[in-house]
């Protein structure tokens, strides 16, 4: 008997929905075959098997599963199948019987009023009759009216994140301010002359692919038994929000990047967020992340780090300021403040300011060409 | 939709003040998350979809129109 489990789809969900299961229990399936659909936070993503042989089902549709979960199993005989249904069943019988028991009007109020087994459970009795049901639904109403709420599904999704993150990841927080003024003036005159529209984000993109060979730590992963794994290339998340829900597609740098390629694909994701329509590779896990957060006037942004990273970039909004210039006359400038959250097992302080600083210095001196390719 | 109307529906304004040559240099409100909405509205209305490549070449109304018409969608 071999376990079918839940993959981790991308990085900001530890929790998915099942959406459609495509086999019946016990019916044959052949390797690579799409045994099911998973829902995350972000898009629907298709289950290949692993495995050959008869497969049966631990969830339903609609159900929710963390990643990890087993979803299925895979026997390789009808025989070794059969066993499996005949032990399950004589465990089922046995959790029946110190389970609870409805009397039939109880059962009838129960279908009607959608009472879960869970919410009768917690009453806590062998036999149930309709007045406790009744009781039941009473405190749940009363429950209801002291204002409480169920989180969404996407809150959900992401506090599980925010607390894997927080329970396992001690995180450490540098801000650096960064002159943008030049890099600001760039852009601005890139966007003009290629009709590519780019920003800050895109920048930050490739400034970070530039920086893998020399600072390999950042894109890595801590494993157990205080050791990392290092990424064969950088794989880099970038927040997408264009006010229809914020997403973390993923840039893959496997050779290098120029600003006009980064400002394509983050473009293409940019177009995908409009609608939902990203597929799974789209979406696959990196290692490093940028939370943009361009809302006027936030000065910067804590982000956590993702599990299975090590750091996040945080950017923001430039703020313009008035500074001196070589002449001590005043002008006006801009300025960014750059945040980096880094998993402080592997990467120490100084390493950090290290890091933040040569992103700062590459967005000072900005050197792209404005005809790369 | 006619392409005015969905220009000015996006950039949220007067679709009589739309010239050929109005571009986000002179209007305000073409910024680049509305450019980003202008192009899926015309991928959606005129039933195309603009490559990068062509989204490149896009510096006002006229060059829009132009491609529509290279793609035999649209007529004056």
């Amino acid at each position: 008997m071999r376990e079918i489990k839940v993959p981790q789809i991308n990085a900001n969900d530890a929790t998915y929905i099942i959406n459609e299961i495509y086999f019946q229990n016990g019916e044959f399936v052949h390797e690579q075959d799409i045994i099911a659909s998973i829902g995350s936070s972000k898009a629907i993503n298709e289950l290949e098997c692993e495995f050959e042989g008869f497969i049966h089902f631990l969830k339903n549709s609609s159900d929710e599963i963390d990643i990890g979960d087993i979803l299925a199993y895979c026997f390789d005989t009808k025989e070794e199948y059969d066993k499996y249904l005949s032990d399950s069943k004589k465990q089922t019988n046995q959790e029946q019987n110190i389970g609870y028991s409805l009397t039939k009007p109880a059962q009838k109020f129960a279908k009607e009023n959608n009472i879960s087994q869970e919410q009768i459970l917690s009453l806590n009795k062998k036999i149930i009759k309709t007045e406790d049901l009744q009781t039941l639904i009473e405190n749940t109403v009363n429950e209801e009216n002291t204002s409480t709420k169920k989180l969404s599904f996407n809150q959900i999704q992401s506090a599980s994140a925010v607390i894997q993150s927080h329970k396992e990841i001690p995180q450490a927080f540098h801000l650096i301010k960064t002159d943008c003024t030049k890099c600001e003036k760039f852009l601005k005159e890139y966007s003009e002359q290629t009709g590519i529209i780019t920003g800050f984000s895109e920048v930050i993109t490739v400034i970070l692919s530039e920086l893998f060979k020399d600072f390999p730590q950042f894109f890595s992963r801590y494993v157990k038994e205080n050791k990392i794994e290092y990424a064969p290339y950088p794989i880099i998340g970038t927040t997408t929000d264009t006010g229809f829900g914020l997403f973390m597609p993923t840039v893959k740098c496997k050779n290098k990047m120029t600003l006009e390629k980064v400002s394509e694909i983050m473009f293409d994701f940019k177009m995908k967020s409009t609608d939902n329509s990203f597929e799974a590779e789209d979406l696959a896990p990196g290692n490093i992340s940028i939370s943009y957060n361009p809302k006027k006037n936030i000065i910067s942004v804590v982000p956590i780090v993702f599990p299975n990273q090590c750091a996040m970039v945080s950017v923001c909004s430039p703020i313009k300021e008035l500074s001196f210039d070589a002449d001590k006359n005043i002008i006006e400038k801009s300025f960014l403040y750059l945040g980096l959250a880094f998993d402080h097992r592997v990467i120490n302080g100084s390493n950090a300011m290290e890091f933040l600083t040569k992103i700062s210095e590459k967005i000072e001196n900005v050197d792209f060409a404005i005809n790369e390719e | 939709m006619e392409l005015n109307e969905i220009m000015a529906n996006v950039l949220k304004i007067d679709k009589n003040t739309i010239t050929d040559e109005t571009s986000p240099k002179n209007c305000e409100n073409w910024t680049s998350l509305n450019h980003l909405i202008l192009i899926k509205e015309i991928n959606k209305n005129y039933n195309v979809k603009l490559s990068f490549a062509e989204i490149k070449t896009i510096k006002n109304v006229s060059d829009i129109k132009n491609l529509l018409k290279s793609k035999g969608v649209y007529n004056e």
